[in-house]
């Protein structure tokens, strides 16, 4: 908590800003849906009917996709889901590889649990992760579009639950393993080795005595694989994983346009991924909204852990 | 080396199953089974003189040297950039230093695919501008591009290995060896390479082998982006187009081996210069 405590300037306007876009987002449903455009099916321009897509200049601010519907307000809509299930996401994972390494500072622990958990980092990190991605998710994906014709929302929440768990699997190793080197090192410590003289357990010792420590490191890890998860997420896009699923629209005799259900913001990407060409609005508006908000976490991890360090400093 | 001999098997076994495991989802959590059988198919397919020359056939038709070269290229530049970058270390000052660290912070954080789009269009709003072909962006198997994704994949390593080892190469400069040289009037040049590389190098180990593995991710991305065709592209098309001839676990398996051979070698390597540096001392 040391690190909360006399927050910058910055990482005031940092937090303000990311809760101030959550809460345009959040409001999309309710009330901005009702406002905004979107979707234009056919315009008027220099006297003809013109269809979509639409270019910036011609549907501003960030113009349409193929079937017209305004990027703008696919944006504004998919904002809170891109965060929040990022957020969920890394949150257990952080949660759970805490609860792991609290049985393996035990011997039981370190003997049987950590060389499994080392074994599958070492496993994960050989395999390229989007391809690993492509391995374990690509299969429910094929199950699932080839077993519905119409496919239900339940179907989705089922499909995204698997994405998620796997998503889960592939980043609890690596945590696993970065907080049992920094606990082995804090183990080390000489405080350590004088408050497991005078009695101290090894639980109590982790909760009490390194808890400045593992405070840190878990700021800078939620963050770290908060941003991992982020880029993992268009990883599933490019290879048109979507998350919680897709729809295909039929745009003519051959060609059919995919679009993800959710309208998260890979799905946003993943669903133009082919038309860098002919609308590269679609793709690279999204990409680099993505991009905004990646360098915000930055930030906002930066000046915590700046502030951390200070705190830590001045209280000694 | 027993040890680490053992940990290679238990990796090429995990490999193998995963695999197997992979197309035998959603079956494979209710029937185990199946998996034991796939597993056992598989295993002794691999083990067969047929299959080894399957893997030099497979690397020649999907142009594996295009995938390795690049590799290679994207490694000898990334490690010259740290040479020129730790070389010319101590002129920085110290809040220059900490605005470089930030500003890679901040770049590294960027997703990879972005950064591939981004010069993709880029190249193709000039040409459609001003009609100048600059550089190749869509190139073919046969003439694949070569300056573009050379770039993108040597931006990230150097991004990368420098952010990480700036704290070295920091503690290397600050030792009281070092300051202790210079004050006895050692030439900079004789000191940096007697010196300052060969202890660089001691914390290069496990960052090589880490940057290479990053190199194949960021590879994949470029070999579809830009048409170049390669191993990555060959790994992606198994789950696009089963091959006919072999199994396509087979195929998977040969693509990931063919991969991860310079990354085995890698580390052969690092752990022979080990024993001999133990030895000397």
């Amino acid at each position: 908590m040391i690190i909360l405590k006399n927050k910058p300037i910055k990482l005031w306007i940092l937090c303000s800003l990311l809760s101030f876009f959550l809460l345009i987002s959040c409001l999309y449903e309710p009330f901005l849906s009702k406002i905004l455009t979107l979707r234009v099916e056919k315009t008027l321009i220099a006297g003809e009917i013109n269809y979509p897509p639409f270019t910036p200049l011609e549907v501003p601010p960030f113009g349409t996709d193929i079937i017209g519907f305004t990027i703008f307000a696919k944006i504004i809509q998919g904002f809170k889901y891109t965060f929040f299930i990022g957020l969920l996401l890394s949150f257990f994972q952080i949660v759970s590889s805490l609860i792991i390494n609290s049985l393996l500072i035990y011997k039981f622990g370190e003997k049987f649990l950590l060389p499994i958990f080392l074994y599958f980092d070492k496993l994960f990190s050989l395999i390229p992760k989007p391809f690993l991605l492509l391995l374990l998710i690509g299969p429910y994906y094929s199950a699932l579009s080839f077993n519905t014709d119409n496919v239900q929302p339940q179907a989705n929440l089922k499909f995204i639950i698997i994405q998620l768990f796997i998503l889960f699997l592939i980043g609890i190793p690596n945590l696993v393993k970065l907080y049992h080197t920094e606990l082995t090192f804090l183990f080390k410590q000489d405080f350590s080795l004088v408050s497991q003289t005078l009695g101290s357990s090894k639980i109590r010792t982790v909760s009490y005595s390194f808890r400045p420590q593992i405070t840190e490191l878990t700021v800078n890890l939620f963050f770290n694989i908060l941003i991992k998860n982020l880029s993992l997420f268009i990883y599933l896009a490019y290879f048109n994983l979507y998350l919680g699923g897709s729809l295909v629209t039929k745009l003519d005799e051959s060609a059919t346009y995919t679009a993800s259900i959710s309208n998260e913001w890979s799905g946003l990407i993943g669903q133009n991924i082919n038309n860098l060409a002919s609308t590269p609005w679609t793709i690279l508006i999204p990409l680099g909204f993505y991009s905004v908000l990646i360098f915000l976490l930055v930030r906002i991890k930066r000046y915590l852990m700046e502030e951390g360090a200070k705190s830590i400093h001045s209280s000694k | 080396m027993i040890k680490q001999f053992i940990s290679l098997i238990t990796i090429l076994i995990g490999i193998v199953l995963l695999v197997c495991l992979s197309y035998l989802l959603p079956l494979s959590i209710e029937d185990l089974g199946l998996l034991i059988t796939s597993f056992k198919n598989t295993i002794a397919q691999i083990f067969t003189y047929h299959y080894l020359s399957e893997l030099w056939v497979i690397y020649h038709q999907t142009n594996g040297a295009y995938t390795l070269y690049l590799i290679s290229a994207s490694l000898a530049i990334t490690l010259f950039s740290l040479l020129l970058y730790s070389y010319y270390f101590p002129k920085f000052k110290n809040r220059t230093i900490v605005k470089i660290t930030r500003f890679l912070e901040d770049i590294e954080g960027l997703p990879v695919v972005g950064v591939v789009f981004f010069i993709h269009w880029f190249s193709i709003v000039i040409y459609k501008e001003t009609s100048i072909y600059l550089l190749r962006t869509v190139g073919t198997p046969n003439e694949p591009a070569l300056f573009f994704p050379l770039f993108i994949l040597s931006v990230f390593p150097i991004v990368f290995l420098i952010k990480y080892m700036t704290p070295y190469i920091k503690m290397i400069y600050q030792s009281n060896y070092f300051i202790f040289a210079k004050s006895l009037g050692y030439p900079k040049p004789k000191l940096f390479f007697s010196y300052v590389i060969p202890n660089l190098l001691t914390f290069l180990e496990t960052i090589m082998k880490f940057i290479y593995l990053e190199m194949i991710t960021v590879m994949l991305f470029i070999e579809i982006q830009f048409n170049t065709g390669g191993l990555l592209t060959g790994l992606r098309n198994t789950q696009i187009m089963p091959p006919n001839i072999n199994s396509p676990q087979l195929m998977v398996i040969s693509y990931l081996l063919l991969l991860l051979i310079p990354y085995f070698l890698m580390s052969i390597l690092f752990e022979i210069v080990n024993i001999f540096n133990s030895n000397k001392q």
